[in-house]
Parts: structure tokens; sequence; C-alpha cells
């Protein structure tokens, strides 16, 4: 059991539910062969990446993977295709300078035979940043995240929950893993500034999936953050924290592909995933309700649900064992990490009221239908991993996979029990119940008084849940500079270079341009004074002989007259 | 005496030949639909097989005095074809251009006497293994850098663009500027050994150029100004394979110049497809020309993602094994301006495609576009993709090249 197949066994798994959602969710789509076709070689060209072990190899199939990864967004958008290929194109260069640094270094192209570099000295800790750069880029980081939330509002949920919802991660927290464990032996410098860049972009976007109304995009800003649970786990450099972020990855995976599929339900019910249009789905489609309830508690690290579990070995990983020199800045991250994992229980709070429990809104069809039902056993399934994953995490992941991938067993301080606690916490709802119904509470219910007015619509939408966050003096600050754009590192470098270009363009460029066409007509000015010369008179030409003759003897007697 | 009429034929001339006959027939059959509706095609047909003439001469020449005369025969050709169209404001462009190539041959051709009167001879064979002084080296590099437009010599190429469009192609892609690639690697890299400061300098002088002209390219709204830039930016890429002059880098250096002259060919095809469908060559007036020529858009992405370097095409991996070799040569700053340029090239191309393809029609397109025009394109974008796919022949075909060469 190593770890590529652990990463095949389960991109096939997720791919495949996606792929089967698809049969049904792009039924009426034009053009779905090319869908199908595009999602299959996506999954072909991911397994080969993952299994194979040259390093060459590596890159083109992950370059290939980009080139698919602009087709799929094509499909529908060119415009977000464009923007994808540009800012996660960006990050294979980095990845292809990292790669070219490591196999000058290692004299080797064959990962297997790696002895893992020191990154003491300047050439290996560019290799290593470049290629942990590549990496985060490809499973979206922030700063570098705009196309994932672009591509939310154009294309289908499927495609959402394949690309940037799962397979994107898996492929680039497979490379953060490779860099870590295979390349390089990783200075705590240095892996501080990886869990800096975990630690911002699950608090950064965390506050921007806060004020989003719309499912879809929500949902993007949480495959963003969530990336930052996974870098903080890798980075912390602890087996434990490794083995988390690893398994954060996985569980990522399943949740958020469930969440994107359930949205994607509630697109094919109404027909939007607009959250102030959509309302009371609770009681028209309680399929798509449970799961999505079940993946958001998931996601928000609830226990005994599985993201509690990589979440809680994450946490492990980040306590310092002795106060080193970075032991502070762990603990902010922490502490970072914990606030996210708040934040995200809240955005996630604001979707179930508004899409289930609220009032149905005016828009909304009388009998929105339930998912068909190949899109409900696709979220089914999904969400009974979660479940699954949560309770049975020892022996389902932890014991056949990762003993076997670190090679060591997991000796976990305060571990968390989850089967034990399940059960404690089965029984205590059930006695909960027991209790409610032998008591024979006695409840009632009535009209609201309002003193004869009436009332026309108080229905209250959750999108408006968390505005007031907005008026914060700090965040005020930051959404300000998040809707100019300030905040995204790629459009900064794209205006940098823009900014160079006008520099080159006219500084060198047009100059060197001048001064060649100056030259270039200064030969026509010097012709046509010659040509100005030959005038075609006979006088003229005997005058120019005349002279040229004076000049020679003139030259000969000189020539005499030292001898 | 060194004088004599000497052709020889080995590795490197039957590569060089190889790449320019093959992109230069395709070239030709796109003329065919390309030039119907023209004047004096008769002239046309004739110039162009003189120039790829001269160019093959050029490239089996085993005396450098052989080498300069077909040298000053492309570029007369060159200067014709340009000014093809006669047009008054076109006349200029093709007077600079042979200026500029004119004035860097005649520089070199100071050069050749020197090493004439040096070394007695202008035979290759007997020339072979000598060192040369800086001098030298930087009289034949003027005539190089004007061929190959690099800077301070660059800025005829853009001019350029005003020649029919399958012109531009066979001088971007096939003959002329590739003349000045080739020389680089018969001299410095076959003959004539030169010191590692002077080829140092030269590096930074072409990463500049490269930089420069990618940066420009951002800039031009000129479809065919931004390809010429575009090649001036590539170009730099192989030579500064030919300048580090180990035997992967020259390997990767050879390979850069298959690619990019199936790509380059690709997509100053599709831009004359473009310019002769909707009358203009501004970015700003045209687009969303992807529904009325979708065979052509498919095309300009499959040629354009193999400049890029972007894997499986051909690019990826003659601008990876080029980046490798310079990082093993210990030119790491370089490789990662390298990558740098190789950012600003995704930008731009993606800027012209998007400009050309997509966003809305402001254009009427006129027509339909002739079968030898459109099945020309789609060759040149299915062979970048299949040169990545089964790049161990090509690869095998460099690597028997360069085995003769460098050091």
């Amino acid at each position: 059991m190593n770890i590529a197949l652990f990463f095949t066994i389960f991109t096939w798994a997720i791919g495949g539910l996606v792929i089967l959602y698809s049969f049904s969710f792009l039924k009426n789509k034009r053009n779905k062969l090319l869908y199908f076709a595009l999602y299959t070689l996506t999954l072909i060209l991911a397994t080969a990446a993952f299994n194979t072990n040259d390093l060459v190899q590596f890159l083109v199939y992950w370059g290939s993977l980009l080139i698919l990864l602009y087709a799929v967004l094509a499909l529908d958008s060119f415009k977000t295709a464009s923007k994808a290929l540009i800012i996660v194109g960006i990050g294979d260069f980095c990845l292809l300078l990292g790669v070219a640094f490591l196999i000058v270094k290692a004299k080797t192209t064959s990962m297997a035979d790696f002895i893992p570099l020191d990154t003491g000295n300047f050439i290996n800790a560019a290799a290593f940043m470049l290629i942990a750069l590549g990496a985060m880029i490809k499973a979206g980081i922030f700063g570098f995240h705009e196309w994932i939330t672009d591509a939310s509002q154009a294309t289908p949920a499927t495609t959402m929950a394949f690309l940037p919802g799962s397979l994107d991660k898996l492929l680039g927290i497979y490379l953060l893993l490779r860099a870590y464990l295979n390349f390089f032996t990783v200075r705590e410098s240095l892996s501080v500034i990886i869990m800096a860049i975990g630690a911002f972009t699950i608090i950064l976007t965390v506050f921007m999936a806060l004020i989003q109304h719309d499912l879809k995009k929500l949902l993007a800003f949480h495959a963003v953050s969530q990336v930052g649970y996974m870098v903080l786990g890798i980075a912390s450099g602890t087996l434990i924290g490794i083995a988390g972020g690893l398994f954060h990855m996985l569980n990522n995976a399943i949740y958020k592909t469930a969440l994107f599929l359930n949205a994607g339900n509630i697109e094919h019910g109404t027909g939007t995933t607009e959250l102030s249009k959509i309302g009371n789905l609770g009681k028209s489609m309680p399929v798509t309700f449970v799961c999505t309830l079940i993946s958001a508690l998931a996601i928000s690290g609830i226990p005994p649900f599985n993201g509690f579990f990589s979440k809680w070995m994450i946490y492990q990983g980040l306590i310092p064992d002795k106060a080193g020199a970075f032991g502070t800045f762990k603990i902010i991250f922490l502490i970072m990490a914990m606030f996210g994992s708040a934040l995200t229980l809240a955005s996630f709070i604001k979707v179930i009221y508004s899409a289930f429990l609220s009032s149905k809104p005016a828009e909304q069809a009388q009998d929105v239908q339930e998912a068909p039902y190949l899109m409900r056993f696709a979220v089914i399934i999904l969400s009974g991993l979660c479940i699954l994953f949560g309770v049975f995490a020892y022996p389902m992941i932890i014991k056949p996979f990762f003993v076997n991938i670190f090679s060591s067993e997991m000796t976990l301080t305060g571990l968390w029990k989850p089967d034990i606690a399940t059960g404690l916490i089965l029984l205590a709802l059930a006695i909960g119940c027991l209790i409610y119904a032998l008591s024979r509470a006695a409840s009632r219910s009535s009209e609201v008084f309002i003193g004869g007015e009436t009332l026309k619509d108080n229905r209250v939408s959750g999108t408006d849940f968390y505005l007031t966050v907005q008026d914060i003096g700090f965040l005020k600050f930051l959404y300000k500079k998040a809707d100019a754009g300030k905040l995204d590192f790629y459009k900064t470098l794209i205006s940098f270079i823009n900014a160079a270009s006008y520099v080159f363009y006219y500084g060198i460029d047009r100059l060197m341009n001048f001064i060649t066409n100056a030259a270039g007509k200064s030969v026509f000015v010097i012709s046509a004074f010659l040509k100005s010369l030959h005038t075609g008179l006979l006088d003229r030409y005997v005058a120019w002989l005349l002279l040229g003759f004076i000049v020679i003897i003139g030259v000969l007697f000189k020539c005499l007259n030292c001898m | 005496m060194g004088f004599e009429f000497l052709f020889r034929v080995d590795n490197l001339a039957i590569f060089m030949a190889c790449v320019s006959g093959a992109v230069s027939i395709l070239i030709y059959i796109y003329s065919i639909g390309y030039m119907s509706p023209y004047k004096n095609k008769v002239e046309f047909f004739a110039l162009m097989s003189l120039f790829v003439a001269s160019m093959m001469g050029l490239i089996f020449s085993n005396n450098l005095l052989l080498m300069y005369v077909f040298w000053e025969l492309t570029a007369f050709c060159s200067f014709r074809l340009i000014g093809f169209y006669r047009k008054e404001s076109d006349l200029w462009y093709a007077d600079k251009a042979f200026l500029v190539t004119f004035f860097g041959a005649s520089i070199m051709l100071a050069g050749i006497i020197l090493i004439y009167i040096n070394y007695g001879t202008l035979n290759f064979d007997l020339l072979r293994g000598t060192q040369v002084n800086n001098l030298i080296f930087a009289l034949m590099l003027a005539g190089i850098f004007s061929k190959s437009a690099q800077l301070p010599l660059s800025s005829w190429l853009p001019d350029a663009g005003v020649a029919p469009s399958p012109v531009t192609a066979l001088l971007h892609a096939a003959v002329l500027v590739k003349i000045g690639v080739y020389a680089y690697a018969r001299f410095f890299s076959d003959v004539f050994i030169v010191s590692r400061g002077a080829s140092v300098f030269v590096l930074g002088l072409v990463i500049v150029s490269s930089l420069v002209a990618a940066l420009s390219a951002l800039r031009e709204n000129n479809i065919k100004k931004i390809l010429a830039y575009s090649t001036i930016s590539q170009l730099a890429y192989i030579f500064v394979g030919l300048i580090i002059n180990t035997r992967p880098a020259i390997s990767a250096a050879l390979l850069y110049i298959l690619v990019h002259s199936i790509a380059k060919a690709g997509l100053f095809l599709i831009a004359g497809i473009v310019e002769q469908k909707t009358h203009t060559k501004d970015l700003n007036s045209m687009g969303g020309l992807l529904q009325i020529m979708p065979v052509a858009a498919v095309s300009f992405l499959l040629c354009a993602f193999a400049i890029i370097g972007l894997p499986p095409f051909g690019g990826f991996f003659s601008k990876f094994f080029l980046i490798i070799a310079a990082a093993d040569a210990g030119y790491n700053f370089a490789s990662a301006m390298l990558i740098f340029t190789a950012v600003i090239t995704l930008l731009y191309l993606l800027r012209l495609f998007n400009g050309i393809f997509l966003g809305e029609v402001k254009t009427k397109a006129s027509g339909s576009v002739a079968i030898t025009m459109n099945s020309v394109v789609f060759i040149c974008g299915v062979l970048s993709l299949l040169i990545g796919l089964f790049i161990r022949y090509p690869l095998n075909f460099v690597n028997s090249v360069s085995a003769i060469l460098g050091r």
C-alpha cells in the first residue's frame, strides 16, 4: 500500500461519483459528450500523475491537466478559462523552474532514488519554495483563487465539484506532500512561511465566504479556505500534522464534492443557487437537505464527522512539542485555524437556514421536485462517507493507509475516540428524546398578534445574516480592499507586468526603433545629396575630373617631396 | 586559397534543411490559396523559391565567403518580398529590413576579412577548432543579430509584417531569422571557439532582448507585430541554448528551432487568414471569429500552447530541457528570467487569442477560407501536438546533431 494507490483509489471513487451524477445532471447540455470525454481524460491523466515515478513525466501529466482544465472551463466560459490558464499557468511555470533546480541538484529524475535535499542553501530553498508555490496555486490558495470563484458562477456544479472542489486539491496536496516527504528536508524557517500562507488563506477567504449570497460562490470560497488547513497540516512538519493534512484533503474532497453536488440538486430543482431566491426546500427536497446538513457539519469540523477528525489531527500537529523558535507562530496559526472553523460553521448556518428552513420566496416555483435518482444516489454515498470516515477513521483510513505511507504507527496524544464518542452522542440524543416523550411536555402554537394590521411579506431571507460584519473596522478595510482587487496577488503581478511593459516598450523598444529609423533615413539623405551632384551636365563632370586630377597631382608631389 | 565553391553535408545542415524545407513546403501549399486574388504571382513564387534555395545554399556552404553570398541573396529576396504589395508606405519597411540586415552583414564581412587575414583560409574544415578573439566574435555577431532580430538590431522585424502573410511566415519560421541562429550554431558551436566572458555578455544581451520583446508584445495592437515580437523573444531562447554550448543545451536549442518553426508558421498563417477575411490587423477592431473560423481558432490554440511551452506540446520539452541545461551550467538567474518571460508569453498569446476569436463580432468576415489554407494551419497545430506526444523521435534526431557539436 503506497501513497500513489491511496490517491488513485479516492480520485476514481470521487471522480466516478461525479461522472455518475453528471449522467443525470448534464442530460440536457448540448455538448455533454465533450464534458464526459474531458472528465474521463482528466481522471486518467491524474492517475498517471499520481503513479509515475519520473519527475519529467509527472510534469507532463501535471501540465496536461492544465490544458484539460482550460478545455473544461472553456466549454462554458472562455473568460474564466483564460483566467484559470493564466493563474494556474503561473504556478506551473514556478513548478517547472523548481523542478529544474531540483533535478540539477539531485542529479536524477527518478523519484524513488531521491535523497532529500537540505533547504539550507539558496538554490535548494528556492527550488522548494517554487515547487510548494506551484502545488499550492494548483490547490488554490488565497491570492490565486479568483478563477475558482469566477468559475463557480460560470460552470455547472459538476465541473466545480470535480476540478476545483476535489481533483485540484488532490493534485496540489500530493505534490506538497512529495516535496515534504521525498524531495526536501525542510527547515523550520521556510515551513513557517508556508504555514502563514495556509493560515491566512483560511481566515481571509472564510471572511469572504461569510458575506456571499450565491451558494456556489460561497462554496467556492470555502474550497479555497479549506486548502489552508491542508497546507497548515503538512507544513507543520510533524508526522501527525502531515497525516492530518492528507486526511483533511481526502475529507475535503468528499464533503466539498457533496456540497457542490447538493448545490447542483438545488439548481436542478429551482433553477438558481442564489440564496435570496430560494427557501423552504427542506420539505420538498428532504434528501438534499439531510445530505447538505451532514456535509456542512463535516466541513465545519463538528464531531463526529470526518472534518473534525482531520482538523483535530492538524491542530495536534501544530502544538509545538518543545518551545522552538517558531512556537509562538504555530500557536497563532492554531488559533487562526480554529477561528476559521467557527466562521465556517457560521456561514453554513446561513446556508442551511436560507435554503432549507426559511419560508418560500415569491419567485420560487410551487412544486420543487427532489433531484432524480442518480443525483440523490451520489450525494447520499458522499454524505455516508462523511459519517463513516468520521466515526471509523482509524480502522478505515489511518490503519490501512497511513501506517503504511508513513511507515510508522500513529500515536496520537489525546486521541479522539470517535466510535465511543459517537455512541455516547447517540445515547444522549436517545435519552433526550425519551425524556421529552415521557414528560409529555405541553406545547402551544398561536398566531402572532399584530393588532389587526395585515402583514404582507415578513419573510426573512438568510442572506443578510452577516451584513453587519462588513462594518467592523478591520473587516471593513478588508472587504474594501477585496472589492478593489487589492488582495489578489495575481492581479498585482499582472499590473506589475503591465507597468514593466510600458517602461520597456517605450524606454527600449521604441527608442531603438527611433534610432534605427533615423539611421536608415539618413542613408536616403546622404544618397539624395550625392544624387544632386549628378546633374548630367558635361561641364560639371569635367570640373569634377579636373578637381580630382589636381588632388592626385598634389598628393603625388607631396610624396615625392617626402622621399 | 580557401575560396573554393564547397558544400558539405553534416547532421546540423541536414537538420536545418529538413526543418526549413518542411515548413517551406507547408507555406507554399498555403500560398496557393492565399495569393490567388493578387497580381504578380509568378514573381511571388519565383522569389519564394529563390529565397528557400539560397537558404539551402547557406546551410550546406562549407566556406565563409560562399555563406556570405547566400546570406546577401536571402536579404535581397526578403527585401523584394516585404515590399511585394508595392504600397508606398510598405517600401520603407522593405528598405529598413534590407538596410539593417545589410548593415549587420557588412560588419560581418569585416569579421570574415579579419579571419582570412589571421588564419589564411575561409574553409570551415581548416578553421575548425580555432579560438577567435572577441573583436571577430563581435563583428560576426552583428551580422547574426541583425538577421535574427535581437537587440539592438531588432526593430525591422515587427515592421516587416506588411509583407503578404506567407512571406512573414517564411521569414519568421523557416528561413530568414533562423539563418542567424543556424550561423551562430555553425560558427560558435561547430567551427570557432569563443571566450566564456564574451559569451556570458551575449547571454545577458539576448535575455534582455527576450524580455523587452515579450513586454512589447503586450503593448502592441497589430496582430502580426505581436507575433513578430514573439519571434524575437523566442529566438532569444534558442540563442541561450547555443550560447551555453553544452550538449544538452544545444539539443534543447535545436528542438526549440523545430517546435518554433512549425508553431510560429501556423500562427502567422492563421493571422493571414484572419487578415484576409476581416481586412484589418488591428486587435481592437476584431473579435468573435471563433464561430466563423473554428478550425483556425483550434489550430491557433494548439500552436500557441506549443509556443508558450505547456505540456504535452513540443514547446514544453524544448523549454524544459533548455531550463535544465541552463541551471546545470550554473546560469540560475538566466533560467529564472526565461521562466518569467514564459509567463509573459502566456499573457500576450492568450490576449491575442481572446482578442481575435472571442468577444463580440466587430467586423464582417467575408467568404469562406480556402481548403489549402485551413488544412495547412490545422497540420501545423496537429504537428505541434504530435512532436510533444512522440518527443522521442525528434529528440533522437537533435541528439544526433548535438553529438557532433558542443563541448
